[in-house]
């Protein structure tokens, strides 16, 4: 509970964060510091610097761009994000993610960039951004690129961003449709024994599009496709739905640990997934 | 002296729900906590602890250790076997002889102390611990009872030749009758599993041998310093008027703090060797090490009759916790103490295991074996209803003792001294409106909502009478009572201030005090002074601290006896000087005065001038000062005896009443009600004891349905941290109403009994009955915690509709 020595370096510019991390060997961002710390102070992770990029105010913002997708800072809060009217008014399903997430006291620290780039399987952004179709911006020495949250996170706690690079910023296109959040955890506030975010178009009752995915229950997040193609085209009934989730599920494989083993998980799994559907088909 | 009768009479403050006293410094966090006292050159320790259940240590090279700059010293097992006396067993007739405070040859547990480092600052040290190298030979581990009472087992003391520390049988009334007489007998073995408090202060030693006048101070976080000095003069050999122990206010106790001698002697002896003062502060990590709670079954047969009546039963224990001797066999004495019940069962029979396995150490959290106790019986009850078709509520209306039958002997001697059981159940049925729910109940299973209400009624005894830890043990027993010291007195200005023996563990100590010391002097409670601070300079008992919920009974019953007696000596003074019998003399406004005419009349300044300087006024023989020590035993402890003893002194008790709801698909369950009706006799503070008995009720509930210690096939503890061991926080704590009922002892000075235990003990059957009942249609039956929602979904998979 008491990390090893490390020095501490505040980074006055996105550039200046990503110089200093070019030059020094084991140095390591620090953003909100709630996942980063107790990493620290368990010695997982023991960094020969902190760079402190929580000064950057240039990373703080919530707006809307030119194509009327949602720009996220990556050092916005857990609790700006909450919030935030416009999020709320215009991507409710992301505020609603992001009340799940801990507790105020973490919320109020914790930010969307280090979620993401802590990259624990069972977070609770990622589905949702999954089913958004949203990217990050990364920005590294040579400049800056893009890549979509599927493909920035690879598996428990590694991304593909590079040790000298800075995510920058999250980007979600509008949608609409209805989109929902939901969470299976020992307590409020834990880290989800499940979580799954859906994406649901329907008209007069048919379903043109879903988009579905699950957390918790793998390596990574994960879109549930082969369950989606079931799904599209046609009315959703509980019986059917409830065997293209079985099929679906049966692909996962959830871990063992403490909280549940991984029969149990995937079970859940498929409760989870159920309700979620129905409530937003039947919403 | 004043009459129980005319303070209950004139009690402005006793009874009242006062605001605490100590609030306003804890909110400002000016606590002072243990942790916030540093000495002169203060030096710190941490703690190598062992990563196998079961191991051999090979070697122990601590050279690169010695090397980092700032490492003062390394201590390893083996220069603590040359230097100590090994930890023993007080309840076992054979005690081990090889575990010493830190491990010698072998470890035992995960997270055993293995070495120990002294540094100038806390990160050199906790650096240190990564450089000691340590060869080990892992040893096959014994995890389960089961496994340790094999044949073959591996022996975790090689010395006993077995695993069974203790095991003792005792039996009362005539079983044979009673069970050859019964219609139906319920049998089933019960499980109970790890569990802990987990104070927000963890364990804080800070100790400085003063090698110019050979004596050691020690700040410490201890519920139970007098035990702990006794404990660590006999392992280091410092006489105990050479040990000065201190025990500042503690942030919450639970019993966790009772084991924390070890660690006392563990710094105590660094800081001798190294000459400098050591303070180590316990980790989070290390805290969920252990102790904990130990795990157990217990093989329950309850023998009844067709109508419900209990005629007898039978009770096997299989615990834990013999793995730190110290506490060995504490777990299933102590259960004796409540083994009854709230019923009139006259025979019974208990047998028991105290059993060492490679689990890690174990204390007496709160409420010791009460808890599980109460768990399988009332869990008997329950099965006993559904079997024979009845109301859970009517048969135990059949079976309580009742208000006229008090004060009631147990078979086994145990002394219930006051209570009314049934208007308890019956507070509690109107209180929740059990009628209500139970159509509730039907209604919404129609809808496919799994709704259960489930009642448990207990005893929550308190005053450990410690000479049960030697009922299996031959020989006159090192303790035996309960009893307290406290110190009154008035300063030179007239002010009052006291002092108790005890420690303060977040229970609002200071004001019970202020209350009844206020009263006895007709002043108001912010007016005495009620000093926190453990003191062993100012004289203790064997077993002075605060445990066992003996602070209503013992130390009250020492702060009336010592207020009593200054207050007749404040009388005296002012009789002479203002030449008027003492029994025409009142105290009003901080003032003697003759009752006849209030204008004669001398204030508690001139009375304290008096006895401090000018002496010559005192009357004739009357000696200067007014300082008075006082000691304080329950009168009503027996000797140990195996027919005939009283485990502990006072008994609330309590009806617990919770609706739960189960999601059937997942196994989560949620609470939607909770009532309790707590009869812990007088109250000094309603408040107080309102918030002990919600606080230890969730603590409860965290025990059925979120707490356990987890291992690994290798006896690796997966729990060590809040991530894996999920505590109850306020979003999973239900709204609890409290009622209350006020059965007075009448074997404690004020009338009260035990209360900070209840919740703890009665809430586990509470909430079990409660998901069985949710669960009938589902066949399901539990006997064995915690209930998570896996475990509970794996029950319904399991059962059948
Ligand atoms: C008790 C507890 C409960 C929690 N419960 C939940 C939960 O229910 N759901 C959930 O989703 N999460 C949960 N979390 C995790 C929480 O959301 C963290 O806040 C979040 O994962 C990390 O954000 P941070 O800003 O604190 O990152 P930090 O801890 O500062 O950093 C985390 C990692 O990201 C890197 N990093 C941070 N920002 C950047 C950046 N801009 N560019 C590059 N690298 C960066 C750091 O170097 C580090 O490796 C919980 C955490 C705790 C302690």
């Amino acid at each position: 509970m008491i990390p090893r020595k490390f020095e501490y370096y505040r980074a006055k510019s996105v550039k200046d964060a990503i110089d200093f991390l070019s030059t020094h060997e084991g140095a390591k961002v620090i953003a909100g510091g709630q996942s980063l710390v107790p990493l620290m102070k368990l010695r997982i992770v023991s960094p020969t610097y902190l760079v402190d990029i929580g000064r950057i105010e240039e990373l703080r913002y919530i707006r809307v761009g030119d194509k009327g997708e949602l720009r996220i800072g990556a050092l916005t809060t857990h609790a700006e994000i909450e919030e935030s009217e416009l999020i709320r008014e215009r991507w409710p399903v992301l505020a609603e993610t992001a009340e799940k997430i801990a507790d105020v006291q973490i919320r109020s620290r914790g930010t969307i960039g280090g979620s993401l780039c802590h990259a624990d399987p069972a977070a609770d952004y990622p589905p949702t951004l999954i089913v958004l179709g949203s990217e990050v911006v990364v920005r590294g020495k040579e400049g800056k690129r893009i890549v979509p949250v599927e493909d920035f996170i690879l598996g428990p706690f590694t991304t593909n961003i590079e040790e000298n690079e800075i995510l920058e910023e999250v980007v979600i296109p509008p949608y609409n449709g209805k989109a929902g959040f939901t969470k299976f955890a020992r307590r409020e506030g834990d880290l989800a024994v499940v979580n799954a975010a859906a994406l649901l178009k329907a008209d007069n009752g048919k379903v043109e599009d879903i988009r579905v995915a699950v957390g918790g229950v793998g390596p990574k997040p994960v879109r549930l496709e082969a369950l989606e193609d079931k799904v599209k085209g046609g009315v959703i009934e509980e019986d059917k739905l409830s065997s293209a989730i079985d099929e679906a599920v049966k692909e996962l494989e959830p871990p063992t640990d403490v909280h549940g083993t991984s029969e149990y998980r995937r079970e859940v799994t498929k409760v989870v997934l159920k309700r979620l559907i129905l409530d937003l088909y039947r919403r | 002296m004043l009459s129980l009768q005319e303070l209950m009479k004139r009690r402005k403050y006793i009874g009242q729900a006062f605001k605490r006293l100590e609030d306003l410094k804890l909110l400002r966090g000016l606590g002072g906590f243990t942790d916030d006292i540093e000495l002169a050159d203060q030096h710190y320790a941490a703690i190598l602890r062992s990563p196998y259940a079961h191991a051999k240590i090979k070697s122990i090279d601590v050279s690169k250790a010695l090397k980092l700059p700032g490492v003062v010293y390394v201590l390893t097992g083996e220069e603590v076997a040359k230097l100590t006396k090994p930890m023993y067993a007080r309840a076992a007739p054979r005690s081990p002889t090889t575990h010493y405070i830190i491990a010698k040859g072998k470890v035992r547990y995960h997270g055993e102390p293995v070495a120990a480092v002294v540094a100038k600052d806390k990160y050199t040290a906790y650096d240190a611990l990564d450089l000691i190298e340590v060869e080990y030979e892992p040893l096959p581990t014994v995890m389960t009872i089961e496994e340790a009472l094999k044949p073959n087992a591996p022996l975790i003391y090689e010395e006993l030749g077995t695993n069974i520390i203790i095991h003792d049988k005792f039996e009362f009334g005539d079983l044979e009758t009673a069970f050859n007489r019964a219609d139906v007998v319920i049998k089933e073995r019960f499980r109970i599993h790890r569990y802990a408090s987990t104070p927000l202060e963890n364990y804080v030693v800070n100790a400085y041998y003063d090698k110019t006048r050979d004596e050691l101070l020690v700040y410490a976080t201890d519920q139970q310093p007098g035990r702990t000095i006794w404990g660590v003069s006999r392992v280091l050999g410092i006489p105990p008027e050479k040990i000065r122990l201190m025990v500042p206010p503690i942030g919450g106790g639970f019993g966790y703090k009772l084991a924390i001698w070890q660690y006392v002697a563990i710094i105590s002896l660094l800081s001798k060797l190294t000459g400098k003062p050591v303070k180590w502060v316990q980790t989070r990590m290390e805290s969920l090490y252990g102790p904990h709670r130990p795990d157990g079954y217990m093989d329950a047969e309850l023998a009844l009759k067709r109508d419900g009546t209990m005629l007898g039963m039978k009770l096997v224990d299989y615990q834990a916790d013999g793995n730190w001797p110290f506490v060995a066999g504490l777990y299933s004495l102590i259960k004796f103490a409540n083994m009854f019940g709230c019923y009139r069962i006259k025979n019974l029979s208990f047998e028991f295991y105290s059993i060492a396995t490679n689990k890690p150490p174990v204390v007496q959290d709160r409420g010791v074996g009460k808890p599980f106790m109460t768990f399988v019986l009332e869990r008997l009850v329950d099965l006993a209803a559904r079997k024979l078709k009845m109301d859970p509520t009517d048969i135990r209306f059949k079976n309580y003792i009742q208000p006229e039958e008090m004060p009631y002997t147990t078979p086994s001697g145990e002394v219930y001294e006051s209570g009314n059981y049934p208007l308890t159940l019956k507070k509690a049925l109107e209180a929740i409106n059990y009628k209500e729910w139970r159509k509730k109940q039907e209604e919404l299973r129609r809808q496919g909502r799994y709704i259960g209400i489930g009642i448990s009624t207990g005893i929550e005894p308190g005053t450990s009478n410690l000479g049960y830890y030697y009922l299996s043990k031959p020989g006159i027993p090192t303790f035996m009572g309960a009893g307290e010291i406290a110190t009154i007195e008035m300063d030179m200005t007239g002010r009052i201030k006291v002092r108790t023996s005890s420690c303060e563990i977040g229970t609002g100590h200071m004001t019970s005090i202020a209350q009844v010391v206020a009263d006895i002097f007709n002043i108001s409670p912010e007016e005495v002074t009620v000093d926190l601070t453990f003191d062993s300079t100012q004289g203790f008992l064997g077993y002075s601290g605060t445990y066992s919920n003996a602070f209503q009974d013992v130390d009250i019953g020492a702060v009336v006896k010592a207020a009593n007696q200054l207050k007749e000596k404040i009388l005296r003074i002012a009789s002479y000087y203002l030449k008027v019998d003492p029994k025409q003399l009142i105290i009003e406004g901080r003032a003697v005065k003759a009752v006849f005419d209030k204008s004669r009349m001398i204030t508690f300044e001139d009375i304290a001038t008096i006895a401090y300087r000018r002496l010559l006024m005192l009357p004739p023989g009357e000696e200067p000062g007014l300082v008075v020590k006082a000691a304080y035993m329950n009168p009503f402890a027996k000797p140990p005896q195996k027919t005939n003893f009283n485990i502990q002194l006072t008994h609330a008790n309590s009806a617990h009443i919770c609706v739960v709801e189960v999601d059937i698909e997942t196994g989560k369950v949620s609470i939607l009600k909770y009532v309790i009706v707590h009869d812990a006799g007088r109250v000094i503070n309603p408040k107080i004891v309102e918030g002990m008995a919600i606080g230890s009720t969730v603590s409860g509930i965290g025990g059925v349905l979120y707490e356990e210690f987890v291992f690994d096939e290798n006896g690796n503890n997966l729990c060590l941290t809040f991530g894996e061991y999920l505590k109850p926080t306020p979003t999973e704590a239900p709204d609890i109403e409290v009622h209350e009922l006020q059965s007075p002892a009448p074997s404690t000075v004020l009338g009260t009994k035990a209360a900070g235990e209840g919740g703890a003990i009665t809430s586990l059957a509470a909430v079990a009955n409660a998901i069985e009942d949710a669960l009938s249609p589902f066949n399901v039956k539990i006997t064995e915690l915690p209930l998570t929602p896996e475990r509970i979904w794996r029950l319904i998979r399991g059962g059948k509709r």
